[in-house]
């Protein structure tokens, strides 16, 4: 056990360069930097607009349209006179983004049950998403303008009438079933609260399997190119032990990317969302989850670990021989890129695709990547498919054995000396 | 990792204890003669250095049989002949020595022992003496031509 903790020590220290710190720390700087220029605009956004309104009606219908966009945030520019494009012209001075035109006869036109129309300009200045943000307010408003007129209306030709009975006379009361449980709520809630709990597990996943396999192929490859590999197989230490050690070294490494990763990714998500990420669902919302099972227990949590930890362990199983192979830290891009893919495929399938609907033949070799059970396996649970979760860590153990002694008979031999990949270049 | 975190591991990793662990760091960098450079990284080290760094490796634990494959091929004159007193001064303290390399008067000068392989088969072993009168060779190069010419 001492050498095996004296190996991990040496291993991580090995590991922890300031070349592999440095890009941690700039990338949870960004995401802050990017996060708080992103949260600082979107709070711009969320000031008041600066809409122009040319009012050729100036009725009482039309004023009440002017007020209504006035309480829905809007800075209100009243034009009751001028031609359009001078109002547009003079609007973009104003840095404002939509001009809107009530046309004349707007109320009476309304008074006759006539269909009016509203033109609105907007200006665009970008294509980015904050960018678009007060057309969508403007669109808002208009439907709540739609909204008010269509009830005054409906009161002027049916006095004591609930305009809304009128409006929407068949409501829909929306239940979702998951497994055997049952809530009143909308399928829309469900898969985005499931979706804003599950979408940093992949990611983090991910990142912490192909981290760790390029850590432990180049450690390896290196300490080949140096020669010191060698010397270290000569110690009174078992190969196994050695192999584990740097495992575990490269895990917790991949671990402390991993947490550096999240860190930012969950700051950023806060900033730009205002909150909205990572369970802060209101208090009925994860009331109505809870009652469809929708919320990992702590048993739930550990399985998901265990899933996760196993998935990791089979990525630095194969980088291990990944390493054994490389006569060089340069091949170790070019090796690595079957287990990139291996991890990129399930990754991407799980995201978009059902695999259960697959036909048999792609779902089992999809299955056959050790990657795609812990991608599975926080869905599973949510879904109370406990036995597939098994499965998959069961079959992620036996991977894991199988390249582990592998790897193992490889570093008892000599081929991991011998055993080599080199790039082929070109001579001139 | 540096010179002296190379050595300090290893020694880590045969002693327990931290006296034994201090003395065989000790005995390392008086054969490598490195000095202030153990503090550098191991990447920056040349050649000659590498190889210092590694014999003391191989011999700081004072085994009974050290093995070394080739331990001068490809260095300096300086450099090979301070790798070759280290291993003669380690033999005169007891330590036994397996040394392979082409190199015919590195053997003479080293050995009290000989065995001449040629792909794989041992054709021979002596002393360098019994060698060259049997096969009425100056050296050991001439022996070895003979034998597997």
């Amino acid at each position: 056990m001492r050498k095996f903790l004296v190996l991990v020590k040496k291993e991580t220290k090995e590991l922890l360069t300031p070349q592999v710190l440095m890009p941690l720390i700039i990338m949870v700087l960004l995401f802050v930097f990017i996060g708080k220029v992103i949260g600082t605009e979107a709070k711009k956004a969320e000031a008041k607009q600066n809409i122009s309104v040319i009012d050729f009606d100036s009725t009482a219908i039309s004023n009440s349209v002017i007020e209504m966009l006035s309480k829905s945030g809007f800075k209100v520019s009243l034009y009751e006179k001028g031609d359009v494009d001078s109002v547009i012209d003079e609007t973009k001075e104003k840095d404002g983004t939509i001009v809107m035109v009530i046309p004349k006869g707007f109320e009476s036109g309304l008074g006759v049950s006539e269909s009016q129309d509203i033109e609105t300009y907007a200006i665009l200045k970008n294509f980015s998403f904050l960018g678009s943000r007060d057309i969508e307010a403007a669109k808002v408003a208009l439907a709540a303008i739609n909204d008010f007129v269509s009830n005054q209306l409906i009161l002027a030709k049916a006095p004591g009438v609930d305009p809304q009975e009128l409006k929407v006379p068949i409501k829909v009361k929306e239940h979702v079933i998951v497994g055997d449980k049952m809530a009143e709520t909308s399928p829309e809630q469900v898969m985005g609260f499931v979706t804003s709990q599950t979408t940093f597990i992949p990611i983090a996943l991910f990142l912490v399997i192909i981290i760790a396999a390029q850590m432990i192929a180049t450690a390896i490859a290196t300490e080949k190119e140096n020669k010191t590999l060698e010397t270290l197989l000569s110690t009174p230490v078992s190969r196994n032990v050695l192999v584990t050690a740097k495992m575990v070294a490269a895990g917790l490494i991949a671990l402390l990317a991993a947490i550096f990763y999240m860190f930012g990714f969950r700051y950023y998500m806060n900033e730009i969302t205002g909150g909205a990420m990572g369970g802060s669902a209101s208090a009925l919302v994860s009331e109505v989850m809870k009652d469809l099972g929708l919320v990992l227990t702590p048993a739930g949590y550990t399985i998901l670990g265990l899933s996760l930890f196993f998935g990791i362990l089979c990525a630095l199983a194969i980088a291990v021989i990944i390493g054994a192979f490389a006569e060089d830290v340069k091949s170790i891009q070019v090796l690595i890129t079957p287990l990139m893919i291996m991890i990129m495929v399930p990754y991407f399938l799980t995201m978009f695709l059902d695999i259960g609907s697959l036909s048999p033949l792609v779902r089992y070799v999809v299955f056959a990547i050790p990657f795609t059970h812990p991608f599975l396996a926080a869905p599973n649970l949510f879904l109370g498919n406990y036995a597939a979760v098994f499965y998959g860590i069961l079959y992620e153990v036996v991977f894991f054995s199988i390249f582990v002694y592998i790897a193992g008979r490889i570093f008892s031999s000599d081929r991991i000396l011998t055993m080599k990949f080199k790039l082929k270049t070109r001579k001139a | 990792m540096t010179g002296e975190d190379y050595l300090s591991f290893m020694a880590k990793i045969f002693f327990s204890d931290k006296k034994y662990q201090e003395e065989c760091i000790e005995t390392a960098r008086g054969i490598t003669g490195l000095n202030e450079r153990l503090k550098s990284k191991i990447g920056t080290y040349s050649k000659g250095m590498m190889r210092k760094l590694l014999l003391a490796r191989a011999i700081m634990t004072r085994p009974k049989l050290a093995i070394l494959d080739e331990p001068t091929s490809g260095l300096d004159v300086i450099n090979a002949l301070e790798i070759r007193n280290t291993i003669r001064e380690f033999a005169k303290k007891g330590m036994s020595v397996l040394l392979s390399s082409h190199n015919m008067l590195e053997i003479e000068y080293l050995s009290d022992r000989v065995g001449i392989i040629h792909e794989g088969i041992i054709y021979d072993a002596g002393t360098p003496n019994e060698l060259k009168k049997k096969y009425e060779s100056a050296n050991l190069e001439e022996v070895f031509a003979k034998v597997a010419g």
